[in-house]
């Protein structure tokens, strides 16, 4: 039965140094969360502390409501996939497989039967007497979550578990975990720092910065709607650009707002009234390159990456960062070249001095 | 011009080959001498002496010595009892001291720190400087009797108890082990966990199971201290029921004029260690380089 995991104002510190600063979360069963966040963010202390790998120092974590701060972590029911993988490399596929249910004393024939169940699911039976050496990379993934699942844990836990594949093998890899959850419906804690798998795996997604809990949302809520100025950052890529400005007025069209370093000014709809700086995000695919004279923003071209399917421009223009603008992908633009660049203002995020959304999407 | 790269490469193999053979003719020319004058009657070995002959198997070569040794010298008691104290030894300290670095290295507990450091001083106490405290504690520890019925006996002296719990607990081999388990990737303890393990079954089946190479270096060094064992067996072991071979040699050597002989006995004691580096010759090499210990 997959569970319910909660944390309470959960925190941890190392030393003088505090990693978790009072996170928050209901996980509901069968639900696949991505903690997602920048290194050192505290993603996968997170994870060990639900798995019971690291202690918690205040707050509680509950599993269908039962405090399990004290419980080792076999007595939690988790299944744990490290991103270094940890097969045992004296064991072959099948002991490795196997360890959990002989650690247990399932009797012979019952563990004979599970780990079969899990090669064939897993398309590793032809393997079962391989060790991880002779594994390749994929191969060696697919027998760590072999070995996690063959317990049946109510919790699967997953620490960055594609960051040693190759980019073909991670697309595969992730494409194979989602239909394990598809097919288990086991509840899901995963961590990673890349964004396309916490976009394409995640029914929410879970962004931390420096131990705290920024946003949590489905992704495409995350994506359009993101909470602040750090989420917007973090989500996207290329990432979104930003643009320091000024809140000059307010009148019909809305709050007026002008761009720094071009002096155009803009109007938002929906905003109140306010002065003062702000700061105005952009995605590339909302933004236009046009004629220099005619843009919201105008500045040279400092490079071109062209992805096959798509082609991004990155434009100094003045603001934190070149601000990157998606064209078409057979479309030349030579870098080096002065463009223009303009948006559509109800397109764009507006965050206030201190990076919340305005009007603010709640967390 | 520069001089050809390969002459210089060439000029330098001939003198490592020289220097290294040189070592070889210093470190093997005793075991040489040894061996061949276990094989020649006394006179032989004086007037070989002056000579190459001494390294050489010519002359009046027979097994005479060896039957002698063999036949009246008690060497066969004292070889099994060496046999046995170390077999003891390596088995129990491969467990104990293994065991001991795995809780330092793997575990988290409350002054580990402080354990680990005493260890470290340990290993630069010679065994000449509490030889006569750990004498005076042996002699009065308890253990059980079996001659007349069971009974206690207030003294481990003069058995072969008394020269191998001492030596057991190892500080150079809790350390050795303690290096080795602590360069093992952390995640292996952690999966174990997670799948329901107890410490010592991560202990059983995946830290001991990868560290042979360990195990092994530490059974060789261990072995090699308690079959060499001579100070401490001198003081606490004064008769011949559980005398060891090299304190065998010892005795056999204060009242012997006859050096074939003596030869011959020595041979035989280094025979068994002689073979054991033959067999185990790579990770006793491995052992000596990493630790830095004299073999």
């Amino acid at each position: 039965m997959p569970s319910q995991v909660e944390l309470c104002d959960v925190q941890k510190g190392f030393g003088e140094r505090q990693i978790i600063k009072g996170v928050n979360l209901l996980i509901q069963p069968s639900e696949f969360i991505v903690l997602v966040g920048p290194s050192g963010c505290g993603k996968s202390t997170l994870l060990r502390m639900i798995a019971g790998l690291e202690s918690v120092d205040t707050g509680e974590i509950r599993f269908d409501g039962a405090p399990v701060n004290d419980r080792r972590p076999a007595e939690r029911n988790v299944g744990m996939v490290f991103q270094s993988y940890a097969l045992y490399p004296h064991m072959t596929v099948e002991e490795n497989v196997a360890f959990a249910l002989k650690i247990a004393r399932v009797d012979a024939a019952e563990r004979r039967q599970r780990v079969d169940e899990v090669l064939d699911v897993l398309q590793l039976s032809a393997l079962r007497n391989s060790r991880p050496s002779q594994l390749s990379g994929g191969q060696r993934q697919r027998v760590a979550i072999g070995r996690s699942i063959v317990r049946k844990p109510a919790v699967f836990l997953f620490d960055e578990p594609l960051s040693n594949l190759d980019t073909a093998l991670r697309v595969q890899m992730r494409l194979e975990i989602s239909r394990l959850h598809h097919r288990l419906r086991n509840t899901v804690v995963y961590v990673t720092h890349d964004q396309v798998e916490a976009m394409t795996l995640a029914d929410r997604i879970v962004v931390l910065e420096a131990g705290t809990v920024q946003q949590i949302g489905p992704p495409l809520e995350l994506y359009e709607r993101p909470a602040n100025k750090f989420v917007a950052g973090f989500l996207g890529t290329p990432q979104m650009g930003f643009l320091a400005a000024e809140a000059v007025g307010h009148g019909a069209d809305g709050l007026s707002v002008r761009i720094c370093a071009s002096g155009v000014t803009l109007p938002f709809r929906g905003q109140g009234s306010r002065q003062g700086n702000v700061t105005i995000g952009i995605r590339p695919e909302d933004c236009t390159l046009c004629a220099p004279e005619q843009g919201h923003l105008a500045g040279e071209v400092l490079q071109v990456e062209r992805l096959g399917s798509d082609t991004f421009a990155f434009v100094e223009g003045g603001g934190e960062a070149p601000v990157a603008v998606r064209v078409g992908a057979d479309r030349d633009v030579p870098a080096g070249s002065r463009v223009g660049v303009t948006f559509d203002p109800a397109r764009c995020h507006l965050f206030d001095d201190s990076g919340v959304t305005l009007p603010p999407h709640t967390a | 011009m520069k001089p050809p790269l390969n002459s210089k490469t060439a000029a330098q193999r001939i003198a490592t080959y020289a220097i290294v053979l040189l070592f070889v003719v210093i470190f093997v020319s005793p075991f040489l001498f040894m061996l061949m004058a276990s094989f020649k009657p006394n006179q032989q070995i004086f007037s070989d002496l002056s000579s190459i002959r001494a390294f050489l198997p010519v002359g009046s070569i027979s097994l005479q010595n060896y039957r002698d040794v063999i036949g009246s010298s008690g060497i066969g008691r004292f070889a099994l009892n060496s046999a046995f104290i170390t077999i003891v030894t390596v088995c129990a300290g491969l467990f104990v001291n293994s065991l001991a670095a795995f809780a330092l290295a793997r575990l988290e507990w409350r002054g580990k720190g402080m354990v680990l450091g005493l260890i470290v001083v340990l290993l630069i106490i010679p065994l000449e400087a509490i030889a006569v405290p750990m004498m005076l504690m042996v002699a009065y520890l308890p253990t059980l009797g079996f001659e007349g019925g069971l009974s206690i006996q207030w003294s481990w002296l003069d058995t072969r108890l008394v020269q191998i719990v001492p030596f057991v607990a190892n500080a150079f081999s809790i350390f050795f082990f303690y290096q080795a388990f602590s360069d093992i990737p952390r995640d292996f303890d952690e999966a174990a966990y997670v799948d329901g393990a107890t410490p010592f079954q991560v202990y059983r089946h995946v830290i001991v199971p990868l560290s042979g190479t360990t195990f092994a270096t530490v059974a060789i060094i261990q072995g090699l201290a308690a079959w060499n064992q001579y100070l401490w067996p001198v003081i606490v072991v004064p008769s011949e029921g559980a005398r060891p071979l090299m304190v065998g040699l010892q005795q056999f050597f204060r009242f012997q004029t006859e050096w074939g002989e003596v030869m011959a006995y020595a041979t035989l004691a280094t025979l068994p260690v002689f073979l054991a580096f033959i067999f185990f010759q790579r990770w006793f090499v491995q052992s000596v380089m990493g630790s830095g210990v004299k073999g």
